[in-house]
């Protein structure tokens, strides 16, 4: 790792869309992003939680995937083999990843540009979930990116 | 005190190990009666409880020690004596034992343990020849409790004279580890001063470091292990416990021996030491840690998936080369697999070896003669099965012994050998594991059983009434039963059963109850062989894989067209199918899925009803409706999952389910599949608790005496419904093909008839009171219609209510007279219940100008005399049954309830046919013909017709070849009558 992606002012995110939204999240919590070859690798779970795509196999190891198109808009994924799916370090949350429609950037931000998110306290059901798990939001761009928190997206699937 | 840990592991393990022996030992010691035998147990016991106290001596555990110390001195008078302990001794042993066992499970390894009353209690024994028990060595052993001012030496012999160097060595505050010409030792005095003492031996005394100290006394404490027991320092360390609390052995040198003559004995009783307790094992077996085997037993998992999808891919893509590849590939990871399960297996003595002593102590404390029987120690099962077992084992054998045997008092009374016997057998059966906890005891009485589940408000009456004998056993597994009157400190705590039923449900098994009132019981339990890799069933829904563990799995059936809407019936809103000779209730698994909440009767009788609908339709439209059906068991409990297809047997890796989804009660786990794709593996039980209720769903496989018994009896599956208000009918099930829910403007009048539409085709619609004399049909917004499954095929009985189904015996010969139409009335849970005439009734109805169905009877003799015919049928409700039938055909029957029976009437009256069953008890049918047939009885040219339920072409072709003319099923009124008048007319 180059010393710039270590400046503790700089945070390297990946920006990616969901139902064509830019969302962002800190490179710090993801382990590997893989493309989705078939749309029938990820083999649904009867009576899991609603975040909850399925079950994928990764060289040996079942993951739990989820759909941010859920968590954050309320509706189903177009699960495509365009899609990616990131899959996050245990410290995150155990064995998960979440599906994601196409990879946008990976870029540096200051962290002057990151502004924390305070959960609404009054927020609506519907979108509870997305008030959960989003982290902060970026200006990137002349465009506000929310930077999502991937342990909260975990607590989402609980 | 710095200690290795491996060390200190080995020590834990090899204590735990000898504390075994002296329990299998103590126990075979009560059983033996020669000396030879005795004295060679009491040598074993000996050196077991030596070899604790060496090692924990070694290790500075001093209360282990002591209290092996004196636990050796007492085996060793009972050796000199060659006498086996008192029951009082072994018990103190035991106890002892227990002591130890805690000690070593404890942080400090028993230093803070007060041992001061066990060791009492083996300073008070008696047991032993010797006019003094034991002496007080506590006094005499050394300070061995390490202090900072010890100092390590070891001791270099130079030249001979061990005895005087011994003796002198007495000043060493404590000698623990000796080898050949070094010894071992730890002392308060200064180095100077020891070499001042021992100044004028041969000697060179060498100072060491304590970790060289430990380092040195570990190698030779390995060499110890690996050198031939029985070396004469052997017998002097356990003459000498005082001063020699570790003494570890080295062949050939024996430097501090004592009397040669007592050498001699000791050096040949350790050698049989050696080759009984150690042998080659310290050559052939090594230690390897746990994790290491789950570490690998986890890659060979991987590799097996691997495989299999390799298998997948070369099916499809494979030359020569490539399917040579494939193969060994196979077979490698197979054996692979094979040898690395084999590492996780161990015998199932290990949990077995506890048993004996358990049943002892029980059996004491009852004042019980129990006698303990155990086969199939040596079956092996995967370790984490293993260490599961040991509590529900202890559970069962404690309720044998103390609610199962009877006291040798009531043993004699009944006629029973004072002792009783309990029986621990275990076996390997289709890839499982059985193990059978049995005993000759007052059995279990189920009613009482019943009553007490009742009484306690975990099942209704009503529905006790409804369970058969296994149902009413298994309550005793319901939570918080217990028929104990008083909870005693053996078992009756009210906890037990369930618990055992759930630890082994866990572990992917079933338990089974089986009695016989005062003859015993005995409880089944049914276990695999690995938690790791299973066999397993795979079925798709929705083009997804899903897995069935083969431990849940008792049979696949694929039913197709008119098998479909023939076998499948609803009754009561539930899906069922008849299935050997009982019903079955059906489970979507699809709708499983798509039903997040668990089953109402409102959802049940939703799925039935679109599932009938869209198979009518798809009948209707010309298709061929298919349904594939695993018949899985939950415990004693089958029902049948129905999925889209059922694939290969696989093994299958059982990987635990995500932890977030961790709280869905329809899978246990997760597995890569061969094609890669992750499989959900199926909880039979959480899927019938999601569907069929908590346990409420219908047991209908019994065993085989069972089913015979129930024959027996004529236990019949009835429908019971209703017509009218409060008037209850049954029919049996066997007579019905299917029931259809129709709604009140479905039914439309045409003259004097009713009819309706199903799948497009008129139907008659019977009134049973048009029949028989009863009150008229309430006609409601939703009835029914329940069709034959024989005779006019195109009417059904309209009834305005289901009440269910139950399992009766009926004998409707009190009834003084009979009406056409009606074989009869009897009480059902109180409600007198009418038992129409299904085929009767629609045949009237089918023929509403006549009454009655005109029909030519059959012709009498050419004397004018009716015919006559033997009936052989066992079952009650079919005798009448027929009998009626065939009365109204103007025919003479006699009726036996057997083969012999039969046979009996035969040699003593003539009859013009003979009409059987095939099975039958005491003579079944197949015998009957026979000897009918080999005794020449009727000439040779009476008709034998068999008239049974089974239906396969194999029993057609064993009544053919047994004498039989024809061969019909006996439900089929119109064939039977047709064919009584092909012989008879």
């Amino acid at each position: 790792m180059s010393e710039k992606f270590k400046h503790p002012d700089k945070h390297t995110i990946y920006i990616f869309t969901v139902d064509d939204k830019p969302y962002g999240i800190d490179v710090a919590h993801i382990l590997v992003v893989k493309e989705l070859h078939s749309v029938t690798d990820i083999t649904p779970i009867p009576h899991a939680k609603y975040p909850v795509i399925g079950y994928i196999n990764v060289r040996g190891e079942i993951h739990q995937v989820l759909s941010l198109s859920r968590i954050l808009h309320g509706r189903d994924e177009k699960l495509d083999t365009k899609g990616l799916i990131v899959y996050f370090k245990d410290s995150a949350g155990e064995s998960f990843g979440v599906y994601v429609d196409s990879l946008r950037e990976i870029t540096e931000v200051s962290s002057k540009d990151i502004d924390k998110w305070e959960p609404e306290s009054n927020c609506t059901e519907e979108n509870s979930l997305a008030n959960l798990v989003t982290a902060g939001v970026c200006r990137y761009k002349g465009e506000l990116i929310s930077l999502l928190s991937p342990p909260q997206i975990y607590q989402a699937s609980l | 005190m710095i200690m290795e840990e491996e060390v200190l592991e080995d020590f834990l393990a090899e204590s735990q190990e000898h504390l075994d022996t002296v329990e299998q030992q103590l126990l075979a010691l009560e059983k033996t009666a020669g000396a030879d035998e005795t004295s060679e147990i009491l040598n074993i016991l000996f050196r077991a409880v030596h070899s604790i106290k060496g090692a924990a001596g070694f290790l500075e555990f001093n209360r282990i020690t002591e209290l092996t110390h004196y636990m050796e001195n007492i085996f060793g008078k009972l050796r000199e004596a060659r006498q086996a302990p008192s029951g009082e001794c072994a018990d103190v042993m035991f106890r002892a034992v227990d002591v130890l066992r805690g000690m070593l499970e404890m942080d400090d390894h028993g230093e803070s343990t007060e041992i001061s009353l066990i060791l009492n209690d083996l300073s008070a024994l008696t047991c032993t020849p010797a006019e003094k028990v034991v002496e007080k060595p506590a006094q005499k052993l050394p300070a061995v409790k390490p202090v900072s001012s010890d100092y390590c030496y070891c001791v270099k012999i130079l030249r001979g004279n061990e005895e005087e160097i011994k003796s002198d060595m007495s000043t060493l505050a404590e000698i623990d580890l000796q080898s050949g010409s070094f010894i071992m030792g730890r002392s308060v005095l200064e180095p100077d001063l020891i070499n001042a003492a021992l100044s004028e031996f041969e000697v060179k005394v060498t100072r060491l470091s304590p970790k060289d100290y430990q380092m040195f006394s570990q190698k030779l404490l390995a060499k110890r292990d690996n050198c031939p027991v029985g070396s004469a320092q052997v017998k002097t360390a356990e003459q000498k416990p005082e001063t020699m609390p570790a003494v570890k052995a080295e062949s050939q040198v024996a430097p501090v021996s004592e009397k040669p003559q007592e050498n001699k004995n000791e050096v040949a009783e350790s050698k049989v030491g050696a080759s009984t307790a150690n042998g080659n094992k310290a050559e052939s077996t090594i230690r390897v840690d746990i994790q290491l085997l789950e570490q690998l037993m986890s890659l060979a998992g991987e590799l097996v998936l691997v495989r299999n999808r390799h298998l997948r891919w070369a099916g499809n893509n494979q030359d020569g080369t490539g399917r040579e590849i494939s193969q060994r590939l196979d077979t490698v990871t197979t054996e692979l697999q094979t040898a690395i399960m084999k590492t996780r297996m161990q015998p199932l003595e290990r949990v077995f070896a506890k048993l004996p002593r358990l049943v002892r102590e029980v059996a004491r404390q009852l004042g019980k003669e129990i006698n303990l029987e155990i086969n199939g120690g040596e079956v092996e099962v995967d370790r984490a099965i293993l260490e599961s077992l040991a509590d529900p084992l202890t559970h069962l054998l404690r309720n044998s012994c103390d609610h199962g045997i009877e006291d040798p008092e009531t043993r004699r009374r009944n006629s029973k050998m004072p002792a009783g016997t309990v029986i621990v057998n275990a076996s390997h059966e289709s890839g499982q594991i059985l193990i059978k906890v049995s005993d000759d005891g007052k059995g279990i009485d189920p009613e009482v059983i019943a009553g007490k589940a009742v009484e306690k408000g975990l099942v209704s009456a009503e529905e006790v009434a409804k369970m058969d004998i296994r149902r009413k056993l298994s309550l005793i597994m319901l939570p918080g039963f217990s028929t104990a009157a008083s909870v005693s400190n053996i078992s009756g705590r009210g906890v037990g059963m369930d618990v055992v039923k759930s630890s082994i449900e866990k572990l992917g098994g079933s338990i089974e109850i089986d009695s016989v009132a005062g003859r015993g019981s005995a409880i089944l339990l049914r276990l695999p062989l690995t938690l790791a890799i299973i066999q397993s069933l795979i079925v798709t829904r929705n083009n997804i894989r899903y897995v069935i563990p083969r431990i849940n799995l008792e049979e696949v059936i694929n039913l197709a067209g008119e098998e479909v809407s023939e076998k499948v019936q609803v009754v009561n809103g539930q899906e069922v199918m008849s299935y050997h000779r009982s019903l079955l209730q059906l489970v979507r698994l699809g709708e499983v899925f798509n039903h997040k909440e668990k089953f109402n009767h409102r959802t049940r009788e939703e799925i039935a009803l679109e599932h009938r609908q869209s198979t009518d339709a798809l009948m209707a439209a010309g298709g061929i409706p298919t349904m594939n059906i695993a018949v899985v068991r939950v415990g004693e409990y089958r029902f049948g999952l129905v999925v889209d297809q059922t694939l290969d047997m696989e093994e299958i890796v059982v990987k635990p389910m995500h932890p977030a989804q961790k709280s869905i009660g329809i899978f246990l786990g997760a597995t890569v599949t061969g094609d890669g794709k992750v499989a959900p593996i199926l909880d039979v039980e959480g899927i019938a608790k999601h569907a069929l209720g908590d346990l409420h769903y219908v047991d209908d496989k019994k065993h085989e005496h069972e089913k015979f018994a129930a024959r027996s009896d004529d236990a019949q599956k009835m429908l019971l419904f209703e017509c009218a208000r409060n008037e209850r009918f049954a029919i049996g099930l066997a007579f019905i093909r299917r029931i259809y829910n129709i709604r009140r403007s479905d039914i439309q009048k045409i003259g004097d008839q009713w009819y309706t539409l199903l799948n497009n085709k008129p139907v008659t619609i019977a009134r049973i009171e048009e029949t028989i004399d009863v009150s008229k049909t309430d006609v409601l917004e939703e009835m029914y219609l329940i069709m034959p499954r024989y005779g006019n095929r195109g009417c059904g009985v309209l009834a305005s209510k289901i009440c269910g189904i139950t399992n009766l015996a009926v004998d409707f010969s009190e009834i003084p007279q009979k009406q056409t139409g009606l074989l009869g009335t009897a009480s059902v849970d109180g409600v007198t219940t009418i038992f129409p005439d299904i085929y009767h009734i629609c045949e009237v109805a089918g023929n509403p100008d006549n009454k009655v169905t005109a029909h030519k009877q059959i012709a009498p003799s050419s004397d004018g005399s009716r015919k006559r015919v033997l009936l052989a049928e066992d079952a009650p409700f079919f005798r009448q049954l027929i009998s009626n039938y065939m009365r109204r055909e103007n025919l003479i029957i006699e009726t036996a309830a057997n083969g012999a029976e039969a046979l009996e009437y035969l040699q003593n009256n003539e009859y013009d046919l003979l009409l059987s069953d095939i099975e039958m008890p005491v003579l079944d049918g197949l015998e009957l013909a026979r000897r009918v047939r080999s005794s020449n009885i009727g000439a040779g040219k009476m008709p034998i017709v068999a008239l049974t339920s089974l239906d396969t072409e194999e029993d057609k072709r064993q009544c053919l070849e047994a004498g039989f003319d024809e061969y019909m099923v006996k439900l089929n009124r119109e064939l039977l009558l047709k064919t009584l008048r092909k012989y008879l007319s």
